[in-house]
């Protein structure tokens, strides 16, 4: 077989030769086409899976089980089946297949990265013939990496502003924290708040509880009853063991009308706080709630404390000022054409004058501001126009471009080397032309289109 | 502006349309080759983008029957008996006007050569004979439970039915409508869905009927209490700024005015559609002015809600339009007053740069090259399957020439339609998912010829057949089931060529490839169930080679394609991955191609397991091409189509019975080879280098 | 699983690598200490201290639905005596105040209010005057019509006989009077028309002033 002849020559062989030494047999194993398909199937069957019960579950939740995770907990077989359609035949209800061994999105990807670094580079025939394989491995680990730190050091979220105002922070898209501020009489001190990150408190469904202190508050805080998405309700009849203040934590459901999950965004989370004074015995209870109109107040003798439910914030290095902002329409319809924005970066004294349209970011200091949403007002009542920006740290930014164009070259070099010697020409003339001439037309269409 | 318009919209329920005027003209003047010609020649802005009005007729009448064209006949069929025209009491035939004839021997009468009307001549004779027009099939209805629910006499499961018809069940319908639009379009019933179809395509048919109520009788039969200044006949080009101050002055809701309701039914249908981006808009606006066009209705309209009055040159562009219907029924004038009236909105159009391309659109409407193509393609594969009568032969030369000639002029005509719409809408070839099936269509066919053009045995002529063949059948499938216009303006986001030039066609020729691929895989275990050949015999080498190579293709293209998709959307709004259900088909795709490459080199699949996994390769290319959409979530679900699950779930079992046969042919040859140990053999012959 | 850093499992055993990642895992305990501080810009808000529950989960609104603005509301005025409010309400729901009067109820006097110029003084004066079967004014004629003092300011004033046919009336009523009062400003056009039979009108004529004079803004108070 011509086609194929020309990969590296099998080494199926090797897993079943007992002779080798336990490093050699490890290696082996790590570096075997059974691992690299076994790995690349189970990536596929996660990725179809996770695919699926985004419909019911949202994409937050479904990436968080399946490809960030270490491990799948379960697998949701109704959401998927019915995500599919297929309850319009039978439906079979909420059936769930708990697993918890099987490797999620984040192993499957490490476990990848290592078959790839074992088999694709080290142990792999270094020839002419398998020189583009070789370049687009190391691409793909490049890639991997890639996704590993941004994984672990991007930060994203957004910033709303309206025309006129300033800000120099964003606010992440999904991930919540509990913050404490003193209220603070001078009102040019420094302002700074005690943080406490979701992953500490959002196990503390139903009658669970924990308690956070620090030296500097004169208080614990204790937390309790949280719910992903819930509304605070007026105890009318004054009759709930469990009501604040004459209101209660109502669970609101995950799915809109139509049956299909909301966006992570659309969540509304809630919790009761227990602030328990560490002089004396006295206790204050209140319900927070990512969107309350205002922090709960906790009063210590003259002191007064805010405690919020907020999104994470994140600080800018320097400030931003939307100064216009305006939206084009295709003629005679309601679609969007163009959202853009004249803003003022400033750092310190000195200000800058820039220009954001889709697909055209401003890119300062290792963050990059996007134009993302546009609002006239008209909803809002204020009439006052304004943007929404989506802004991005990510220390990867610009990896994925590399690699992508390292595998193209690898992967055209050696399928049209396999393409030159299957129709009989000269490999190295007919690929390495060909690859001339598509990487020719690439950069035309980037010359004369971006 | 809207709440006012919704309730005229309301009230406009309540009445149905008077009788047309006592003048009628022939409807012969209306399939005259010259008006037709001048009419569909008009620039029309309409959803964002200037098209001829040919355009917008073709996609109504497609809306309301599901055709292009309409047969004048009691089933609006050929083979019907030929309508009445209720003017002249004839019927109308192919050979003009008729007197009935009864058929001596059986009493019935003679069906005489019906006439067929093309979208502009429908819509001219929806304009000015609106009294043939009621009495035309024209609303097709799938479900014929949704007509009884309406409380009318439902025909056949799936007919076709008169404006006449439906009118009495008007209010029934517009009440049901209401209730219906409440409910999200996932949880509709199929007859809710329908409802609310008929009920807005009914409407919308009210309003072209009523047209040019606003110049034949802009206030009504007999107007009372007309503002000083304002005579009979009234006519809005003189009279717009009057009557609009008497309704501006009138201290009370318009409605108490005796003539407004006529007036208000009159800017309707002026107005022409319920749908805001889908108003009649002829007039263009002066060089350097605002980009919207105006039209008859959204001028009445922006008078009533406006407190200045209409402008001098907008009322002569009213004026030059009420020309061309007041001509009639003279018809050299009228032919002369529509002509007059296209030359000043293209010349109007020209001097903004504007509708430059309507001479190539309706060349390409004309052209239909996706129509014909799919024909050609058909008898392509015809001539493919006569190759396989006489192995060797002259005959067989003969047939496998003409395949060659037949089947690259099919893919030349996809590709040339696939250019045209690229220049008239001035972008690249893909933005929508009926541009996909164009774009993968004539991809697939360019493929296979090249295909053939390397291997020479005719398998890359079949690819070509059966894939240009399908996906010329899909697109004109899918643009009927849409029945919206494809050329369709884009979202500010997605408003980017370079990346459009190269992301999108990169990920449709990647799908294209890998469904290349599966079809051979096909087409190898179709011919194994025929006894064509046996594993590693002949052309299965073939055919397994040439799988691998799209593989190749497929992975290439797809895993490029897809990292790019990540590239533009990190420079674009800063997240180059986000696990959109889109993305991730694409992901299963390459991931699906590297598993066959690594399986096959593991040595863990041989030439049927490489087939098998090229059948669920294309399983999963259908999933992301049209399943994703289904899922209703994320950036990309742009293609939101009803019923199209049960045609995925039937691919899917057509290939897993083919899987199937797959498993047991594997089966029997491993139970047939065993005892032998020639198993090992083959391997080393299949894997080694020097064969 | 913030914690994990990039390690590779372990050889050939994906069961040993799964106990290496769950213990790994960060045991929370019942008490922990805050560790996490963020300065906040001086850009950021400043913050309100002691807002009830209701406020914070916007219960307010709800307690007190907040009513649309009625243009009844925007005028004060003083009924002049025998004159009282329709019992039916006006058909066209144009009408702020419909009042009536006489021994049958046949006076008719209402208060409408109109956004905008509502078409102009002459077109209205016109309006009123076909509606009592009279010809239309020239401009010259409506420049000299009397001014009366109405709403801090002058606005003109009409009086027609003639023969009375209101919109949706089927026959004009004979020996009408028409008495009427327009303000006419850029933002809003305010009328007062009294109609009935003449005899009726003349009694009123006074009480009419006397009702216009009455009217006045009732604006809402500022917060």
């Amino acid at each position: 077989m011509f086609l194929i002849s020309s990969f590296p020559s099998p080494r199926t062989s090797v897993v079943s030769d007992s002779s080798k030494s336990l490093p050699a047999k490890v290696f082996a194993f790590l570096s075997s086409f059974g691992l690299a398909t076994s790995v690349l199937v189970m990536l596929l069957v996660l990725t179809f899976l996770g695919t699926l019960e985004q419909a019911e579950h949202g994409l937050v939740a479904s990436q968080a089980r399946y490809f960030e995770s270490a491990f799948i907990d379960r697998i949701d077989i109704g959401a998927c089946w019915r995500a599919l359609a297929f309850n319009a035949y039978w439906d079979i209800g909420n059936v769930s297949l708990p697993l918890y061994i099987v490797p999620g999105g984040y192993t499957l990807m490490a476990i990848l990265f290592v078959n790839l670094l074992c088999g694709g580079i080290m142990r792999i025939r270094k020839s002419p013939k398998t020189i583009g394989v070789i370049i687009s491995h190391f691409a793909i680990l490049f890639m991997i990496a890639a996704g590993a730190v941004t994984h672990h050091f991007a930060k994203e979220g957004n910033m709303n502003l309206r025309e006129g105002q300033t800000a120099d922070e964003f606010l992440s898209f999904h991930d919540r924290v509990i913050e404490i501020e003193k209220v603070q009489t001078d009102t040019k001190a420094r302002r700074s708040v005690l943080v406490i990150d979701e992953a500490k408190y959002r196990d503390l469904t139903d009658g669970k509880g924990r308690t956070f202190t620090s030296e500097s508050l004169p208080f614990d805080l204790m937390i309790t009853s949280w719910r992903k998405n819930a509304q605070p309700k007026r105890d009318a009849e004054g009759s709930r063991a469990d009501a604040v203040d004459g209101y209660f934590i109502q669970e609101l459901p995950q799915l809109d009308e139509a049956g299909a999950a909301m966006a992570d965004e659309q969540l509304g989370s809630a919790c009761v706080a227990i602030a328990k004074i560490k002089k004396g015995d006295e206790k204050q209870t209140g319900i927070l709630w990512e969107f309350a109109a205002a922090p709960w107040t906790v009063t210590v003798g003259a002191d007064k404390y805010l405690i919020s439910l907020v999104h994470r914030t994140y600080k800018l290095p320097f400030a931003v000022r939307l100064d216009e902002t305006k939206e084009e329409k295709h003629p005679g319809t309601e679609r969007a054409r163009l959202f853009s924005s004249k803003v003022t970066k400033i750092s310190g004294d000195h200000e800058e004058k820039r220009y954001i349209t889709m697909n055209e970011p401003v890119r300062s200091e290792g963050y990059a501001v996007f134009q993302s949403t546009f609002s006239s007002g008209e909803k809002e009542g204020t009439g006052v126009k304004s943007s929404g920006f989506m802004i991005v740290e990510n220390p990867a930014d610009h990896w994925p471009l590399i690699s992508c164009i390292i595998v193209a070259e690898g992967l055209l070099l050696h399928f049209l080397m396999m393409l030159a010697r299957f129709i009989k020409v000269n490999p190295w003339a007919f690929s390495l032309s060909l690859i001339a001439a598509f990487n020719a037309a690439f950069a035309l269409a980037m010359w004369k289109l971006l | 502006m809207k709440t006012l318009r919704t309730a005229f919209l309301a009230l406009f329920t309540l009445s149905g349309f008077a009788a047309a005027a006592a003048e009628l003209p022939p409807l012969d003047l209306f399939r005259d080759k010259e008006v037709v010609e001048t009419f569909a020649s008009i620039p029309v802005q309409e959803s964002g983008r200037i098209k001829p009005l040919e355009n917008v007729a073709s996609y109504r009448l497609l809306r309301f029957r599901a055709r292009r064209s309409i047969w004048l006949t009691d089933s609006g069929e050929m083979d019907g008996m030929a309508l009445v025209d209720p003017a002249t009491k004839k019927l109308i035939t192919k050979d003009g006007y008729m007197d009935v004839v009864i058929n001596p021997t059986d009493g019935k009468p003679v069906k005489p050569k019906p006439l067929k009307l093309n979208a502009v001549e429908w819509m001219l004779m929806s304009w000015f004979r609106p009294d043939i027009g009621r009495t035309v099939p024209l609303f097709k209805v799938d479900n014929s439970s949704a007509i009884t629910e309406l409380g009318l006499t439902a025909k056949a499961k799936r007919d076709q039915y008169t404006y006449a018809e439906i009118e009495p069940a008007r209010q029934v319908m517009m009440k049901k409508m209401g209730e219906y639009r409440e409910i999200p379009s996932r949880k509709q019933t199929p007859e809710q869905r329908m409802i609310v179809q008929l009920a807005a395509n009914f409407l919308d048919y009210e309003m072209i009927m009523g047209h040019f109520d606003f110049i034949r009788e802009p206030l009504g039969e007999k107007p009372e209490g007309l503002p000083a200044g304002v005579t009979l006949p009234v006519r809005l080009s003189k009279s717009l700024n009057t009557l609009i101050a008497a309704i501006r002055a009138n201290n009370g809701p318009p409605m108490q005015i005796p003539w407004f309701r006529a007036f208000a039914q009159g800017a309707l249908g002026a107005m022409m559609s319920g749908n805001a981006e889908q108003q009649f808009r002829i007039f263009p606006p002066a060089p350097g002015a605002n980009n919207v066009w105006n039209g008859p209705g959204e001028m009445i309209f922006g008078a009533i809600n406006s407190d200045k009055d209409v402008p001098a040159d907008q009322l002569a562009w009213l004026a030059q339009y009420e020309d061309v219907y007041l001509a009639l029924p003279d018809a050299a004038k009228f032919k002369t007053a529509s002509k007059a009236l296209l030359t000043k909105i293209q010349d109007a159009a020209k001097a903004r740069g504007e509708g430059q391309s309507i001479a190539l659109e309706r060349h390409s409407m004309r052209a239909d090259y996706f129509f014909y193509s799919q024909w050609i393609f058909l008898v392509g594969f015809i001539a493919v399957a006569l190759t396989w009568v006489s192995p060797g032969s002259r005959f067989e030369k003969a047939a496998r020439l003409s395949a060659w000639l037949l089947l690259g002029a099919a893919t030349a005509l996809a590709v040339t339609g696939v250019v045209i719409r690229c220049i008239i809408m001035q972008r690249p070839p893909i933005t929508t998912l009926y541009e996909t099936i164009l774009f993968i269509g004539a991809s697939c066919a360019l493929l296979g010829l090249m295909a053939e053009w390397i291997t020479k045995r005719g398998l890359g002529l079949l690819v070509t057949a059966i894939g240009g063949t399908a996906c010329m059948f899909l697109s004109i499938q899918f643009e009927a089931s849409e029945a919206t216009d494809t050329l369709q303006q884009l979202q500010a986001v997605l408003i980017t060529n370079f990346w459009l030039s190269t992301h999108v066609p990169m990920i449709n020729l990647g799908y294209a490839a890998c469904m290349v691929a599966a079809l051979i895989s096909m087409i190898y275990f179709i011919q194994r169930l025929f006894g064509v050949f046996k594993t590693g015999e002949g052309d299965s080498r073939l055919l397994t080679r040439v799988a691998y190579g799209f593989i190749a293709t497929g992975l290439f293209l797809s895993l490029v394609g897809t990292v790019l998709g990540g590239i533009w959307a990190n420079y674009s709004w800063g997240r180059f991955w986000g696990w959109d259900p889109k993305e991730n088909g694409a992901l299963m795709i390459v991931l699906m191609c590297l598993v066959i490459l690594h399986a096959r080199l593991g040595g863990y699949i041989r030439e049927i397991g490489l087939h098998c996994c090229n059948l669920i390769l294309g399983c999963i290319v259908i999933f992301s091409w049209f399943g994703v959409n289904q899922l209703g979530v994320g950036l990309h679900a742009y293609g939101f189509t009803d019923g199209i699950w049960p045609k995925i779930y039937g691919y899917w079992l057509s290939q897993l019975l083919l899987m199937g046969y797959g498993v047991f042919l594997s089966l029997n040859e491993r139970r047939v080879k065993t005892p032998k140990v020639e198993n090992v053999d083959d391997v080393k012959l299949q894997k080694s280098p020097a064969h | 699983m913030r914690s994990l850093t990039m390690t590779f499992p372990q050889p050939s055993c994906a069961l040993l690598a799964c106990s290496l990642f769950m213990t790994s895992c960060d045991r929370l305990q019942e008490r922990e200490a805050i560790t996490e501080t963020r300065d906040i810009s001086s850009h950021a808000p400043k913050p309100h201290a002691d807002i009830p529950s209701s406020t914070r989960f916007y219960d307010d609104a709800k307690a007190e639905p907040q009513q649309r603005p009625n243009f009844r509301e925007l005028l004060t005025w003083t009924l002049p005596e025998g004159w009282k409010e329709s019992a039916t309400p006006d058909p066209m729901g144009m009408r702020l105040l419909d009042l009536r009067f006489g021994p049958n109820q046949e006076g008719e006097c209402y208060i409408s209010l109109m956004p905008g110029p509502a078409g102009g003084l002459e077109a209205n004066v016109n309006r009123w005057r076909t509606q009592m079967g009279q010809t239309p004014y020239t401009a010259d004629e409506i420049a000299k019509l009397p001014k009366k003092p109405f709403f801090n300011r002058d606005a003109t004033f009409v009086a027609f006989d003639g023969d009375f046919k209101g919109f949706g009336a089927e026959a004009a009523k004979t020996g009408y009077r028409m008495l009427g009062l327009i303000h006419s400003a850029d933002q809003a056009t305010i009328f007062v028309k009294l109609t009935g039979p003449k005899a009726l009108v003349e009694q009123n004529a006074a009480a009419f002033d006397a009702f216009c004079l009455s009217i006045k803004p009732n604006l809402p108070k500022q917060e």
